[in-house]
């Protein structure tokens, strides 16, 4: 398993190389979400990591809208391409356009998506020799990372330290707390009363604006875990860190990571669970026997019901499912129209008046007992 | 004369709601199954929901799409081969997709068109490009894309193009939020969503002293109306309303206003700014967040933030109710959502025309007894008017 990290500077540069890192990501100020370099810069730096022999990737991860998407490309064809080993991609349409229009390797990042086998191996499937890598979800657990790797023909990469982005726009919204400021870069924390976690970095440039997790994700202690399932790459984010930290963790002096970290999912991922307690499976209608559903009760008076499907009839047999789970037999030996005519049947579309029975109330459905 | 008109494609989020927004000229919605989807809080469609929803659908010549846009986990593809085939014998006309493994499964299991999900973010033309290689149909292109650019992608790609036309608004790239999943462990792209966006903030900039409140990352509500003429310039195949989990109300006024917009440019093949004033009224009067263009015209600034608490505003309107039955000659059965009283003015929306103004001047309870002021949840008679019928929205002035 190799490290992989993110340089903007020499003195970055020359840390990787001190720690054997052999591969670096360079980010372009209008290609990345998180670019420093403009293309003089980064031409400079690509020169000189190719010149120690450094693999040399580009990151094009922003996502820009049709006009925005072709001055793209003029910033792209002013890199010095031919040093550039292979690019990183994320929107669909960047995908698209280097695959159509270069033959640069591509390592495609499926983060913060992606997150069964069959999508992820459509992407091999499509791109064929020309993928390079996979960059997977970290909201995929250890367990399930390990069966991807092992179908999966194409080598693997995760995060495995720095700060978890949950949320990106194009919109700027904190320069617009700051009326009269000129900065193309902002930072703040953000906290909110309704939010259980507090302290969320944001971060405001030229792409738009960024909320991070309050934590940062850290499987440092994993990272013998993650050789053996073969994980071949891991990806280290030092962008928003002191130059420290990345000579301290570089040279695995682990304990001096000086952030609260998280292992989000690493150990499983449960994050559907809740959905059950969102609405009342009960009262969803399930069978063919269906008859409608009940729109007003009076106590010991009568029940209303909205006929929905088929034809109700006098001495018809009903089930009632009550929102609180219960199930209530009835036998129609009286029926009124809404007029409160004695009838026979009440069709589709009509509001039947039934008897009162304890127990049944409003939003009950009504199922015909065959 | 062939006039381009786009479809008007609205929201379901039950079966009434479907009802409601193709009763009131909706020419497509969408909708999703109890799975697969991204509103888990919505009531969704059951099997037998669906089958007599698309039934509905198609024999008032609407069309229906099954949104199937999580981004789905191995074991949620279980199950969906089943769904995917039972959709494909209903006929349904689409499926909206975002994950790529679940547009592999509806291309193995069925014949049905595939349009890609806005949560995909497609924004500019390589991107729908990709998509239509894939074998989409149709793309729902991101809201941050402007009319006149998805005018030059449909063109570039030669692939249906769908916009956002109507309703609450995204502030992230959709798709690229994942605030629910790692703060309150609901994956916001299985429908976790926890609306964040929406909570107050306090911002600390550091560099000065107090903290600022703000609801920084809430933008305003969509308003397309005075878009319209550039949708059709650009000849965009679907505008879209957003809103499976609004009211009744909402899902039959938005409906009504576009539907009788479209009518009209198709009949006169213009607007008249009078006209696209009226209907911009008309949308006021649901419950909304600020409108704006957002991104229409150009890129969204900072005035499309919604920067204040929501409320019901003054000029809105409540949804006093909708009817259950007409009673011919005799009275309106009327499902009652917020009280009002004898006295009162009402407003009956119908399918298509004029507001019908409804002086209250008597109600009874179902056991006929004269009551003078209703209770939400409860059925009640009003006097018949031959011009409502079942499933009629009524309106009335919020106080």
């Amino acid at each position: 398993m190799k490290i992989v990290t993110y340089i903007s500077s020499l003195e970055e540069m020359d840390l990787a190389l001190r720690a054997d890192v052999n591969e670096v990501i360079l980010c372009h100020k209008d290609l990345s979400r998180f670019g420093k370099l403009d293309s003089k810069e980064l031409n400079h730096l690509c020169a000189r990591a190719h010149d120690k022999g450094l693999k040399v990737t580009l990151e094009w991860d922003v996502i820009k809208t049709e006009n925005d998407f072709k001055k793209m490309l003029n910033y792209f064809n002013e890199l010095d391409l031919e040093l550039i080993s292979s690019v990183r991609v994320q929107d669909r349409g960047v995908l698209n356009w280097v695959f159509e229009n270069t033959k640069f390797p591509i390592q495609l990042i499926l983060e913060g998506s992606h997150h069964n086998l069959l999508a992820i191996k459509s992407w091999e499937g499509l791109l064929g020799s020309r993928l390079e890598r996979l960059v997977l979800s970290i909201e995929i657990s250890k367990t399930k990372l390990a069966s991807y790797i092992e179908v999966l023909n194409t080598p693997v990469e995760i995060l495995t330290l720095g700060r978890i982005l949950l949320f990106y726009t194009p919109r700027n919204l904190l320069s617009s707390l700051k009326p009269g400021l000129t900065d193309e870069f902002l930072e703040a924390i953000g906290e909110s009363e309704e939010s259980p976690h507090k302290g969320f970095p944001l971060v405001e440039n030229r792409h738009g604006t960024f909320m991070f997790h309050i934590k940062r994700l850290n499987l440092l202690k994993h990272l013998d875990e993650l050789k053996e399932i073969g994980l071949s790459f891991a990806r280290f984010d030092f962008r928003f860190d002191e130059k420290e930290v990345f000579k301290n963790i570089l040279d695995l002096k682990f304990e001096t990571y000086p952030h609260d970290s998280i292992k989000g999912f690493f150990n499983i991922n449960k994050s559907d669970v809740l959905f059950k307690k969102l609405k009342n499976y009960r009262i969803q209608r399930k069978d063919s026997s269906y008859i409608g559903e009940v729109l007003e009760i009076s106590s010991k008076s009568f029940i209303a019901l909205k006929v929905k499907k088929e034809t109700l009839r006098l001495n018809d047999k009903i089930n009632f499912f009550t929102p609180d789970g219960k199930t209530k037999e009835f036998e129609v030996k009286s029926l009124r129209d809404s007029a409160l005519n004695e009838v026979d049947s009440i069709s589709t579309d009509g509001i039947a008046i039934l008897t009162y029975l304890a127990g049944v109330s409003v939003k009950s459905q009504a199922y015909k007992v065959k | 004369m062939n006039v381009f008109v786009p479809e008007l494609l609205a929201p379901a989020g039950n079966l009434d709601k479907l009802k409601v927004a193709i009763s009131y000229g909706a020419n497509a919605v969408y909708l999703a199954g109890l799975k697969f989807g991204l509103r888990s809080a919505a009531d969704n469609f059951t099997y037998e929901e669906l089958k007599e929803g698309v039934e509905f659908a198609h024999s008032h010549n609407a069309l229906v799409y099954v949104v199937l846009n999580g981004f789905l986990h191995d074991s949620d593809l279980d199950e969906l081969p089943e769904f995917v085939e039972f959709l494909d014998s209903l006929k349904i006309d689409a499926v909206i997709v975002s994950d790529i493994g679940v547009m592999q499964v509806v291309k193995k299991y069925s014949t049905i068109a595939i349009h890609v999900s806005t949560q995909s973010s497609c924004v500019n033309s390589e991107a729908a490009k990709l998509w239509k290689n894939f074998g989409a149909e149709r793309v729902v292109l991101g809201r941050e894309v402007t009319v006149k650019e998805a005018g030059k992608i449909k063109k570039d790609a030669s692939v249906e193009v769908e916009m956002f036309i109507h309703g609450s608004m995204c502030m992230a790239y959709s798709g690229n939020c994942t605030i629910s999943n790692f703060t309150q462990g609901r994956d916001s792209n299985r429908g976790g969503c926890a609306h964040s966006c929406r909570f107050e903030y306090s911002i600390d900039f550091k560099d000065e002293e107090e903290k600022k409140k703000a609801f920084f990352m809430s933008s305003k509500d969509l308003n397309g109306i005075q878009a319209l003429p550039e949708y059709i310039d650009y000849e965009i195949d679907s505008v879209k309303v957003e809103g499976r989990m609004k009211s009744h109300l909402y899902a039959g006024t938005i409906s009504k206003v576009y539907s009788d917009a479209l009518s009209f440019y198709k009949e006169n093949q213009n607007f008249l700014s009078d006209s696209l004033e009226t209907w911009a009224q008309e949308l006021k009067k649901v419950t909304h967040r600020s409108y704006a263009p957002v991104n229409l015209f150009e890129k969204a600034d900072k005035s499309t933030i919604f920067n204040e608490r929501e409320t019901t505003k003054e000029g809105e309107y409540i949804m006093a109710g909708r009817i259950v039955e007409v009673y011919k000659d005799q009275h309106m059965m009327i499902e009652v959502r917020n009280a009002f009283n004898v006295g009162d003015e009402i407003e009956i929306l119908p399918f298509s025309g004029e507001v019908i103004k409804y002086k209250l001047n008597e109600i009874t309870n179902i056991l006929n007894e004269n009551i003078q002021r209703t209770k939400p949840s409860t059925l009640v008679k009003i006097p018949f008017h031959k011009d409502a019928k079942e499933n009629n929205i009524i309106r009335m002035r919020q106080v």
